[in-house]
């Protein structure tokens, strides 16, 4: 080419400056819009925004509309080493960029090709395109098959926040619309929640316990039964306070001896140098008699105190001492079950009844099948010791969730967006409404039986036929159970919608995937510390939304206007009118009460928190006033006091809750009569996730082993099977199988193995029951069943398997099979 | 707005380093195109004929550009038709680049290769250099470290004889050849293998003939 002519066509490149092709075509004949625009963009200003999450408040400093980094707030007396992965996860790779929709649904339609969910065969379109889309669907399977069609149960932690609050802006929208299915209850305590209320009149799962400062001060032995408080309260429900690592700190300092009794060494057992005792999983119950036994035998239960402040004992009695069953539930039958020598069962019988001693039970316990009655002989357990409402004595059964037991400040009550539905006391994400409702753990149930009648809690109630469902803020393909089950009944909905910030695994599965922003890129408020309630924190935006990611509040309300609904749902509010609107309504009540806080503009814009002090909130003792007088202050049960027998359950007559705590053998565990595997597979919570939150961040690379999520195993395990640390295992059962990266170690009891529940279903064969997967979701392997017909809750650790050193193929090359035509 | 006139092919020295190459300007802008947006009907109908067929040809008798161009050719010339090929290439871009392939993904993005998270000090960077050319990605919402807007940007810099071209040529010669090893890894058709291989051996080329 000549000088000349190269010069010509520089210049004339130069001219269209590649910035003004439009719809011109170069040589290679392709013709489209121009990369760049010009015109630089406004930088947004640099600084450092305060705001908060699941793991606590944080400092995000901003350089050039991104987040560099993050720190703890200074406040915050234990912060998470997960933060790290809360930066990660908002500049994920695995954020979605753009609404997409799976390719066979967008060209033929609901119910298209549901075999093909999950392969990830996506195609991008306008926003206004999926809302058209989704907006038409909601309206179309209404007419067609009822408001009993869609379900919008959605369950999961969401992100923190009092407006952007996924789940309830999902019912908020279908309220609206018409009507839904719903969910009740949820995965962390199915089980003791519903039993609970019929044992001890409330909910206790998420009500504060005796405070920290009491049991440091009264506690002689704490007894951390299936709870792993070190590892499980880094997070919390709202902004995660910490408070908890204070109350085990002085705990530590004063020496009280600690007890825990779980298969794994845990780091709270490591934290506190304690006793482990480590029976065989789903035990529990029988271990719990044994020890019961022995108080009864040797006259150390308190008979007092079951005869004032209990019902029912005379009928469980009979029970304990074999007389209706000819089985006494000694400490020697206990060993046969549990496997821990039956002298160590009356030793705990000893140690529990001399000292003052808290019984500080796990929501893991009840995660198994009868899983109601685990806290119900906890809580009958603790009666007998004759302790609850004592400083420092008795049961607790948060001091492992959301740093339960740290002091509650006085501060006034935070509101939030409403979903049209009714509250429910209790707990704060919970309302009814619907045209109908399961309980959230029997989702795969509902979808693969249409009609059929089910138990719940003394009603009768009908699966509804379900084609559509729309999920928010969770994550169901890691955290609900039998993955293949799932796989398979999945396929039965025409239409499966999620709204997410990131490819999750349930993400891939959709027909309809909405981008939605992280907490970080967009405005709210919320408390700081479930118990504590130590601060108000402002949720300030900190950087701009990422891609075309667009705030749940506006993808909602974008709906609703498509429905005719828009001012129904925004009440006219902007999202800055509403977080006002919350905050008003707490000054109000502080003003009340006399509590300090600054108007809303000076709040926002100044420190963007508001603390509050700690008075009555350092001295409290759960069931104190109960004990002082439980005439006055009766329980919430029909009888005014805790049920070791309840009447209610038993006009039930339920065949697998009965109407005081029993040991039952569950479908399969370790050592069971007819239990095929010889391994039992532990599914306890991660130490650096949150559930699967997190688990697509680089926060992985300081757990995963070969690349997979970890499999703990004991050496004697290990050395049978000719595995070593670091090898790639593959971990099976007649559900499934997973491949797991082994970790070998005496910190795990033999005949056990854990992997962690949350990490990432990775199928080698995406919709097809059955297929590895290659990461090592361990809900793959677990039972989807019912704890009970009572509670209907999930047995998410409820499985057994065995595992063997992978020898199969490389997993992680050529999974995508090559077209014929196109290779 | 008119149509540009298409040109026949020069025949210079396959040798040659992009600059000496305006033609290589549009094969760049190309490129860029191919790794921004899912492939149509359209525009394989158009990489399978006209003067881009030439244009593929010719650099095909380069030996260090021959493995792409042949790679890319030859999803090319595969017997399905425009409408099959860009369907099912279109599935595959969704699964590299959108992130909904998962451990299959391919990120576009500098900072994801160098730090493996979006947006870090690559993205930064970027914006400043977009903007001290009084310049931005056309897509708001696009990261300006996207693999696509690096090559626009390297393009434009490159047909307006800029001094900056050698200093972003030299950064993207940096992170592409991980990004081009993790598509031929993962690419199931070849297709954005062999561009990913063809674009590394073309800056690797021009980076040669500034050092």
């Amino acid at each position: 080419m000549s000088m000349e002519r190269t010069q010509e066509l520089r210049a004339e490149l130069s001219r269209r400056s590649l910035l003004h092709y439009g719809l011109a075509a170069g040589i290679f004949g392709f013709a489209g819009p121009s990369l760049l625009s010009i015109g630089a963009r406004a930088a947004s200003p640099d600084g450092e925004v305060l705001t908060g999450s699941h793991w606590g408040a944080f400092r995000a400093k901003v350089e050039a509309g991104q987040i560099v980094s993050v720190k703890p707030w200074e406040k915050d007396p234990a912060p998470s080493h997960q933060l790290a992965g809360v930066l990660d996860s908002i500049y994920s790779p695995t954020r979605i960029k753009y609404p997409m929709v799976r390719r066979a649904y967008l060209e033929k339609g609901p119910g298209a090709d549901v075999d093909s969910r999950g392969a990830g065969d996506f195609v991008r379109v306008s926003w206004d395109q999926a809302l058209d889309l989704v907006t038409k669907e909601l309206l179309r399977v209404e007419k067609t098959y009822g408001p009993t069609a869609t379900f919008a149960g959605s369950y999961g932690w969401k992100s923190p926040g009092r407006l952007h609050n996924c789940q309830s802006l999902l019912r908020r929208m279908m309220n609206l619309k018409g009507s839904f299915v719903n969910a009740s209850g949820d995965y962390s305590t199915g089980a003791a929640q519903i039993i609970m209320p019929h044992v001890v009149g409330t909910l206790e799962m998420y009500e504060q316990q005796t405070v920290w400062p009491v049991v440091v001060d009264k506690t002689e032995l704490m007894v951390f039964w299936g709870a792993d408080p070190i590892v499980t309260n880094q997070i919390s429900w709202v902004i995660g306070d910490h408070g908890g690592y204070e109350g085990m700190k002085a705990l530590k300092a004063k020496g009280t001896k600690v007890i825990c009794i779980d298969p794994v060494k845990t780091e709270t057992a490591e934290f506190f140098g304690a006793e482990w005792i480590a029976p065989r999983p789903q035990t529990d119950v029988a271990l719990m008699l044994g020890i019961a036994h022995t108080l009864v035998a040797e006259k150390l239960a308190d008979q007092k105190f079951l005869k004032t402040y209990t019902t029912g004992f005379d009928k469980f009695l009979p029970y304990l001492m074999g007389d209706t069953d000819k089985t006494p539930k000694s400490a020697e039958w206990a060993a046969d079950i549990c496997e821990i020598p039956a002298d160590k069962i009356k030793e705990l019988a000893h140690l529990f009844a001399k000292h003052r001693t808290m019984l500080a039970g796990g929501f893991s316990l009840q995660r198994q099948q009868y899983g109601e009655q685990r806290h119900w002989m906890l809580v009958t357990l603790a009666a007998m010791l004759g302790q609850i409402g004592l400083p420092g004595g008795g049961f607790g059964f948060s001091y492992h969730y959301a740093n339960g037991g740290t002091p509650s400040a006085d501060a006034p009550v935070l509101t939030g967006i409403t979903d049209g539905g009714k509250a429910k006391e209790g707990a704060a994400w919970m309302t009814e409404n619907g045209a109908a409702s399961i309980p959230c753990a029997r989702v795969v149930d509902m979808l693969m039986n249409p009609g059929k009648e089910f138990d719940f809690n003394g009603k009768k109630e009908k699966y509804p036929d379900v084609k559509m469902a729309y999920w928010v803020g969770g994550n169901p393909f890691v955290h609900h159970q039998d993955r293949n089950r799932m796989v398979a009944a999945w396929k039965k909905l025409e239409t499966f919608i999620v709204q997410d910030f990131q490819w999750t695994p349930t993400a891939r599965h959709a027909d309809i995937v909405l981008p939605a922003t992280t907490s970080y890129e967009r405005n709210d408020i919320e408390s700081v510390g479930d118990y504590a309630g130590s601060a108000i924190l402002a949720m300030k935006k900190v950087i701009d939304p990422v891609f075309e990611s667009k705030t749940d509040y506006d993808i909602f309300a974008a709906i609703a206007e498509r429905l005719g609904k828009g001012k129904d749902f925004t009440e006219g509010k902007s999202e800055m009118d509403w977080i006002k609107s919350f905050y008003d309504a707490a000054l109000t009540q502080a003003k009340a009460k006399k509590i300090p806080m600054p108007e809303f503009d000076a709040f926002w814009s100044g420190a963007g928190v508001i603390e509050f002090p700690v008075t009555e909130g350092k001295s409290f003792v759960r069931y104190a006033k109960y004990r002082e007088d439980p005439l006055l202050n009766p329980l919430g049960t029909p009888s005014g006091r805790i049920e070791i027998y309840s009447k209610n359950i038993e006009k039930m007559g339920y065949d697998d809750c009965g109407p005081h705590p029993k040991w039952m053998e569950p479908v399969e565990r370790l050592g069971g009569p007819t239990t095929k595997y010889k391994l039992h597979i532990t599914t306890s919570h991660p130490k650096s996730r949150l559930h699967s939150q997190l688990c697509g961040t680089k926060l992985r690379d300081t757990y995963a082993v070969a690349g997979h999520e970890p499999c703990l195993i004991n050496t004697k395990d290990a050395e049978a099977r000719g595995i070593k640390s670091g090898d790639v295992v593959r971990v099976f059962n007649d559900r499934g199988q997973i491949l797991a990266g082994a970790k070998v170690t005496d910190g795990i009891r033999p005949g056990v193995i854990r992997v962690n529940e949350g990490g990432w279903y990775d199928p080698i064969e995406p919709g097809k029951p059955g297929s590895l997967c290659r990461y090592g979701d361990a809900n793959v392997l677990t039972v989807d069943m019912g704890t009970s017909k009572l509670a209907q809750g999930n047995c998410g650790h409820t499985a057994v398997g065995d595992v063997e050193k992978y020898t199969g193929p490389d997993v992680t090359v050529g999974v995508f099979a090559t077209p014929k035509n196109a290779s | 707005m008119t149509e540009m006139p298409r040109r026949s092919v020069s025949r210079a020295s396959p040798d040659a380093a992009i600059t000496a190459r305006p033609e290589n300007i549009e094969l760049l802008d190309w490129l860029a195109r191919l790794f921004a947006v899912a492939p149509t009907e359209a525009t394989i109908a158009a990489a399978r004929s006209g003067p881009a067929r030439a244009v593929l040809l010719q650099l095909s008798e380069t030996p260090d550009l021959l493995p792409g161009v042949g790679r890319l050719a030859a999803v090319l010339d595969c017997p399905m038709s425009d409408a099959a090929l860009s369907a099912r290439l279109a599935s595959v871009f969704g699964l590299l680049f959108s992130g909904a392939g998962g451990r299959e993904t391919v990120s576009p993005y500098e900072s994801v290769h160098r730090t493996g998270r979006l947006f870090q000090a690559p993205a930064r960077d970027m914006a400043r250099r977009l903007a001290a050319h009084d310049l931005a990605a056309a897509d708001a919402g696009e990261a300006p470290d996207h693999l696509s807007v690096e090559l626009a940007l390297l393009a434009h810099l490159t047909a307006t004889d800029d001094p900056d071209c050698a200093d972003l040529l030299r950064r993207m010669a940096e992170w592409l050849p991980d990004f081009r090893d993790l598509t031929l890894e993962k690419d199931p058709t070849g297709y954005f293998a062999g561009a990913a291989e063809l674009l590394v051996a073309l800056l690797g080329r021009e980076q040669h003939s500034t050092d």
